[in-house]
């Protein structure tokens, strides 16, 4: 029924928002950057495309969530519910590309934890101004990350 | 000895006057059937990667079509994409299409994960980047009229060629 789907959902997502992390993000911590667009990754490759890693021109950085210690189902609904629920448009998630943090530092980049709108969530920011100087960080970072697709059948409501 | 030649049909008759819509529809089609059928096997990836710039213009359309801040693909950026393809040669592999969040669609080459290269136009300046193998990388911009510049070209046949 929709109404216990959704109100199993608004308590799913007051569940998720208790989590504690450090505020320093430390070179061996596992970060994920959630893809939205089928475009960004290989699924027959079984590679994520550098698109997947280029900053935003709005904000000049991208968004990444710190993993340490969290299932796969966790992974899936803190992107559900705090990367893709936050749009009006309802974007779906596709796949994820995971990657260690210290990848970031590698190419001269900076990841701040930014506590909103979780707890987990930091930006990756410090990319070069000029285009072909972030498409080459952000190939680097494509080639280090690995490609998680989401499971077809996985439904991040059933625990 | 003399050779008789035979003009083609249409400069004998008129074939203009007194057909109807359908007949010249279907001569449109047929001339174009017969049009790509003459051409190389190697122009087709063209074509097929122009469907794919073609498709990803429809389907990003929309601002933040990648689920964050990103800017509808620019009609401008394709048409550069469209003039790279041109403009490439033969004896490479094909590349993929792949739009970035800036709106801007960029033509990429990955051997899988060793290799990778992504190219776009912008006016007249191409913009590129590529990493190759372990610590090779080769980055920047180079001016683009008509032909491509021997860089790039460089790059294409010594890490993408057709196999």
């Amino acid at each position: 029924m929709p109404y216990l789907r959704r109100l199993s959902e608004f308590f799913l997502s007051i569940f998720l928002r208790f989590d504690w992390v450090p505020t320093v993000v430390a070179p061996d911590e596992p970060a994920t950057r959630y893809i939205f667009d089928k475009d960004h990754f290989s699924e027959g490759k079984g590679v994520v495309k550098y698109a997947a890693f280029l900053p935003s021109k709005k904000t000049g950085d991208i968004s990444v969530y710190r993993v340490k210690n969290c299932s796969e189902w966790r992974i899936w609904a803190l992107g559900k519910h705090f990367v893709g629920r936050l749009r009006l448009d309802n974007v779906i998630l596709c796949a994820r590309a995971d990657l260690p943090a210290r990848a970031f530092v590698q190419q001269g980049l900076r990841v701040i934890a930014k506590k909103r709108p979780h707890q987990r969530h930091a930006i990756v920011n410090g990319w070069p101004g000029e285009k072909a100087g972030q498409r080459v960080k952000a190939i680097a970072l494509a080639r280090d990350s690995v490609l998680v697709v989401k499971p077809r059948s996985a439904n991040i409501n059933d625990k | 000895m003399i050779l008789a030649t035979v003009p083609p049909y249409e400069m004998v008759c008129p074939v203009e006057a007194g057909l109807s819509e359908e007949y010249k529809n279907i001569k449109a089609l047929m001339d174009n059937i017969r049009f790509k059928s003459r051409e190389p096997l190697s122009f087709s990836w063209r074509e097929s990667v122009r469907d794919d710039i073609e498709r990803s213009c429809r389907t990003h359309s929309k601002t933040g079509w990648d689920g964050y801040d990103a800017e509808p693909v620019s009609l401008e950026s394709a048409r550069g994409a469209l003039r790279i393809i041109n403009a490439l040669p033969d004896h490479i592999n094909p590349p993929n299409v792949v739009p970035e969040p800036d709106g801007v669609i960029a033509l990429e080459w990955n051997d899988g994960s060793q290799k990778t290269l992504a190219l776009s136009l912008s006016g007249n300046l191409l913009t590129y980047a590529g990493v190759f193998g372990g610590t090779c990388k080769k980055y920047g911009e180079e001016p683009f009229f008509s032909a491509l510049p021997s860089t790039i070209i460089g790059i294409l046949s010594e890490y993408f060629p057709k196999v």
